[in-house]
């Protein structure tokens, strides 16, 4: 099983295009919060396809990215549409939920990183994320 | 008769403290009600970050919102906040600005309130030139009424209003602003806060109307201008050389940049040119919030009424 | 007992206004009581003009018909005015125009031809043919000619000394020529009231001669008004170019907005900073601000709107004069929230809502709505010098906390919308470090931050409405002009006091014996000594310069009383006192037959 197929067989009831996109909204938060070096760093430990999802054009990591710009770009990934009831306004019945299957996906690409690392690099990996995160990747 | 002055500050007293201000000092308790990773996180991160670094308190600074999803940012921190009605902030901010000069005002609203039913506001504050930070939190949609096309959207965006796709150009917020007269044009991306954060303290500091147009990807209801979309297109202005923000014609071609490369930055900056403020006889005297009411006495009313006789 | 009429008629663009107002001032300066009027289209040349103005020896309060003297400018001013003309009326006009004699003759009026032109452009040029009129009219009637060249000079200072000696000439040349010629021959004289005013400088300063706006706009200077911003509309502009043409002198930020939603908005923001701020506009501008109306009313800001009516809908009739926005006031903006409405009824009234506006915002925390319309705005009224004093004028910020009060708070977060009895709650300005807060449109609790909470949005709508409950104890009820026991009683509302008040004395020449109840206070509506005044009302009729009678509706729905009658108007011209008597008499007829 490669990396993708591991994340999604963790956060199911994803086609492999969608743990793809996944995949690659995560990189590239992470590659928003971390110093080039230990983005360098981090990329030796992946599959080439998977470091190639991280960004190579950040020197220095934003240290005002907090857990909610993190999720960002995953959640502006998730497929939400049709999921509107015109009947409430065109409520989005399901959006309250966003966050957590935000969280549950993230912990599945976080699930499948941490496979690829031994524990002195988890950790160093556990300090850059920003807030919960951090405890996201913990708990993943 | 009470003072006419409810005002009395550390702010006033010249000495500034700005011991233990930190980005906590603009917290409060209430929780944001914004989509989960929505760009709205981002501005409200980048304009705590800017007013610490500017070491502005809560109370020195007024933020005026608008309606809609980012203009509740007001509610979210522990500020001087005002949330108005629908893409009237900037006229409300103006009335704040001119009454009281010594806080430093900065409107935050969405595209449909600032460049939309706003227009017309927007139009006239660039031209003015009051001293007022203006972020415009752009996601070319209107989220809080779920996701009908606004006026940045671009051409073709099919959306509950638009189901065959919007078929009007979409406002340059940029070329607009430059049009109207704006000292200060830049435009920055919710992604990317420390970046935004830098733009607005720069904002604040420009002494003027600073237009902070910034870039942000609506998580729930705009599927195409993702942050993936922005990321692979933005690129820093101040990086590329030769490039002279104070170089209007060269403002001019790069706020028309949209599309495959899009510029992030300072795009234009006028130093030097008188705010409004500068201009009313009124304020020459500091505040008129300050102003005594006894000013106007007995001798003054008696030289009035005399025009009458 | 002296009591004339004299109009000035012509085409705009002929001086008409300028006419009109110098020989209102030449006349108080004469010692007379002055009260005039101004009829214009809204157009910048051409289309007829004219002033009425009434000078008489007892204290007025309004125009009055018909006319004793016409200056008529242009032969169209003939043709209008005829009808409107006194018997043994006179009509000075140029001796080029050739009226029609027999349809004068027909109306009993006599002709005054002079060379209004010929002098005008001997000592200067054809555009002083204005100042030879008024300088005829002057001699006709025998006023005092110092007191016209005083005013004469005064006007024309800033053009500098040939136009000043220029205008002195030709009309002091007509007054001669007109005093020379028509001696003796006309019924009517304004001759020996008392010395001009240069030999009374030394003493009090005689009465003044102001027109409603500059009454307000003053009032409004003297409360402590901080910041004004508009959009200019007819007939509120004057109150706006009174305030920006003193700016510097008062200390008050003027700001010509780019529309009216701009305009209430910046003065919202600038209340919510701590100033007091004005919005002057009419009708067609309100009905703009009406969503911002609303939001002063949900943050609590207070703001001073003066909403100047003329006759609607739409752009309607821009110059002329209407009461048609009454119950538009009182219900503009979605939802409910405490407002406070005033309608001044005569020129003093109007001076004093200018401060009391103000008071009333403060201490109640609301929007304030100053309802005049273009008569009262724009006529000119001779005010006693000690009529608007200094000594009168209040300025209470109501609970505004000063520095010194927030600097030992030591009570927690500070709640600007804390909850109290009065639903007043006090109000520190933003730029104290231990007040720093948030006010939302939203529905919102006691710190400002936005809920639906049911508990809280009930506990904020008590507060916010218990203002008016507490505001209410301050409103004034109306007020009795006449006697107490009248069989008719005349009620109205705002402008309309002047009209009304002078056609007591035409009824009771009538045999009528009929009293006014004038109400200036508005909203909240006085009920209490609304009713307790009305028990004493035999029989009533409601005086109202609209169609639908607008306050004889309120009336009936806060007290229950009905009037047995409308006295209607909606032509945009205002009500002289003969056609309140008129009306007044038509009821009595009918209710005695009936």
């Amino acid at each position: 099983m490669n990396f993708i197929q591991r994340v999604q067989e963790r956060a199911t009831a994803l086609s492999e295009e969608e743990a793809e996109a996944l995949v690659r909204h995560v990189m590239y938060s992470l590659s928003q919060v971390m110093d080039q070096k230990d983005r360098e760093r981090l990329a030796k430990k992946l599959p080439k396809p998977i470091a190639a999802f991280l960004r190579s054009d950040v020197e220095f990591a934003d240290p005002f990215i907090d857990e909610q710009v993190f999720v960002g770009p995953l959640v502006n990934g998730l497929a939400t549409e049709g999921l509107y009831d015109q009947t409430l306004g065109g409520l989005d019945v399901l959006s309250v939920h966003t966050g957590d299957e935000a969280t549950r996906r993230l912990q599945a690409v976080f699930a499948a990183l941490k496979e690829c690392l031994d524990e002195t690099e988890r950790r160093r990996l556990q300090d850059v994320l920003p807030g919960d995160v951090s405890q996201w990747y913990q708990d993943a | 008769m009470p003072g006419a002055d409810g005002t009395t500050s550390a702010s006033r007293n010249g000495r500034k403290d700005t011991q233990g201000l930190t980005v906590r000092s603009f917290a409060n308790h209430v929780k944001p009600t914004w989509c989960p990773g929505c760009g709205d996180f981002g501005v409200l991160t980048a304009l705590k970050q800017a007013l610490v670094q500017l070491e502005i308190w809560p109370h020195e600074a007024a933020v005026i919102s608008g309606i809609g999803c980012g203009s509740k940012i007001v509610d979210y921190m522990r500020i001087n906040g005002f949330m108005t009605l629908h893409g009237r902030p900037l006229a409300v901010a103006t009335g704040v600005k001119l009454a009281n000069p010594s806080l430093h005002v900065i409107v935050v609203n969405g595209d449909g309130d600032g460049y939309g039913i706003g227009g017309n506001h927007f139009m006239h504050t660039a031209r003015r030139n009051p001293d007022i930070t203006h972020i415009v939190e752009n996601n070319q949609i209107y989220a809080l009424t779920k996701g009908q096309y606004s006026p940045t959207s671009d051409r073709g965006f099919k959306t509950s209003t638009s189901p065959d796709g919007a078929a009007e150009l979409p406002v340059n917020p940029l070329l607009l602003a430059l049009a109207c007269g704006a000292t200060f044009v830049a435009r920055g991306f919710a992604g990317e806060p420390k970046h935004l954060a830098s733009l607005i303290a720069a904002g604040i500091r420009h002494k003027g109307y600073a237009l902070i147009d910034v870039l942000q990807p609506c998580v729930t209801f705009n599927k195409v201008n993702t942050y993936e979309w922005y990321a692979e297109r933005i690129y820093r202005v101040d990086e590329e050389t030769g490039y002279d923000p104070a170089d209007f014609d060269a403002a001019w071609r790069m706020a028309q940049q949209w599309g495959d490369r899009i510029p992030v930055g300072i795009i234009y900056q006028r130093e030097g040119i008188p705010s409004y403020e500068e201009f009313v006889p009124a304020l020459k005297e500091g505040p008129v919030v300050h102003q005594p009411f006894a000013k106007v006495d007995e001798a003054v009313f008696e030289r009035l009424k005399l025009e009458y006789t | 007992m002296t009591d004339l009429s004299i109009t000035i008629g012509g085409d705009a663009g002929q001086g008409v206004e300028s006419s009109g107002s110098t020989f209102s001032l030449a006349s108080l300066r004469s010692g007379w009581n002055v009260f005039s009027i101004q009829d214009y289209r809204s157009r910048i040349r051409g289309g007829h003009n004219f002033y009425q103005i009434r000078v008489a020896s007892r204290e007025i309060r309004s125009h009055s018909d018909p006319v004793h003297l016409l200056l008529a400018l242009t032969k169209e001013s003939i043709d209008i005015h005829l009808a409107n003309l006194a018997p043994g009326a006179g009509i000075l006009h140029d001796d080029s125009l050739r009226p029609d004699e027999e349809a004068a003759r027909a109306h009993g009026a006599h002709f005054f031809p002079m060379p209004f032109t010929e002098i005008a452009t001997r000592h200067g040029n054809r555009v002083m043919t204005n100042t030879a009129a008024v300088g005829a009219g002057a001699g006709l009637l025998g006023l005092s000619l110092d007191a016209l060249k005083s005013v004469i000079a005064e006007r024309f200072s800033a053009k500098g000394d040939k136009v000043v000696e220029s205008n002195l000439a030709v009309a002091e040349e007509a007054y001669n020529l007109a005093l020379k010629r028509y001696q003796g021959t006309f019924q009517h004289s304004l001759n020996g009231r008392v010395p001009p005013r240069s030999e009374r400088r030394s003493r009090t300063p005689g009465p003044m001669l102001i027109s409603g706006n500059e009454a307000f706009a003053l009032g409004a200077a003297l409360g402590g008004c901080r910041f004004v911003s508009a959009y200019p509309m007819t007939p509120a502009t004057t109150i706006f170019e009174w305030l920006v043409k003193r700016e510097k002198q008062l200390g008050i930020v003027t700001k010509h907005a780019e529309d009216e939603i701009a305009a209430i908005c910046m003065a919202i923001g600038a209340g919510y900073a701590g100033a007091r701020a004005l919005v002057p506009t009419s009708g067609g501008g309100f009905s703009l601000m009406v969503e911002a109306l609303g939001m002063a009313g949900m943050v609590e800001v207070p703001v001073v709107i003066a909403e100047v009516q003329r006759g609607g809908p739409s752009t309607g009739l821009p110059t002329r004069t209407e009461q048609g926005d009454l119950l538009f006031a009182l219900h503009a903006s979605q939802g409910e929230f405490p407002r406070i409405v005033l309608a001044p009824g005569t020129h003093e009234e109007y001076f004093e809502a200018g401060w009391r506006a103000f008071n009333l915002a403060e201490k109640y925390q609301c929007p304030v709505i100053v309802l005049a319309d273009q008569f009262l705005a724009a006529s000119l009224s001779t005010i006693a010098w000690e009529a608007l004093s200094f000594q009168s004028v209040r300025r209470d910020r109501g609970q505004l906390l000063t520095g010194q009060e927030l600097d030992a708070f030591d009570n927690g977060e500070y709640r600007r919308f804390k909850l109290t009895p009065t639903g007043i709650s006090p109000r520190a300005l933003p730029g104290h470090p231990k007040a720093v807060y948030t006010v939302v449109t939203d529905e919102h609790d006691e710190e400002g931050h936005i809920t639906e909470a049911i508990d809280n949005r009930v506990a904020q709508m008590d507060k916010r409405m218990r203002k008016l409950e507490e505001a209410r104890k301050e409103m004034r009820g109306p007020k009795r002009y006449g006697p107490k026991d009248a069989e008719l009683t005349l009620i109205c509302w705002g402008s309309l006091a002047g009209p009304a008040v002078e056609s007591l004395p035409l009824l009771e020449a009538q045999g009528v014996r009929a009293n006014v109840l004038h109400f200036s206070d508005i909203w909240p509506f006085p009920v209490q000594e609304a009713e307790k005044a009305l028990q004493a009302v035999k029989r009533a009729v409601a005086v109202e310069q609209n169609y639908t009678g607008q306050f004889a509706r309120l009336l009936r729905m806060c007290t229950g009383f009905s009037v047995s009658r409308i006295i209607r108007k909606f032509d945009g011209r205002p009500f002289s006192p003969q056609q309140i008597a008129t009306a007044c008499l038509e009821e009595v007829a009918q209710h005695a037959r009936s």
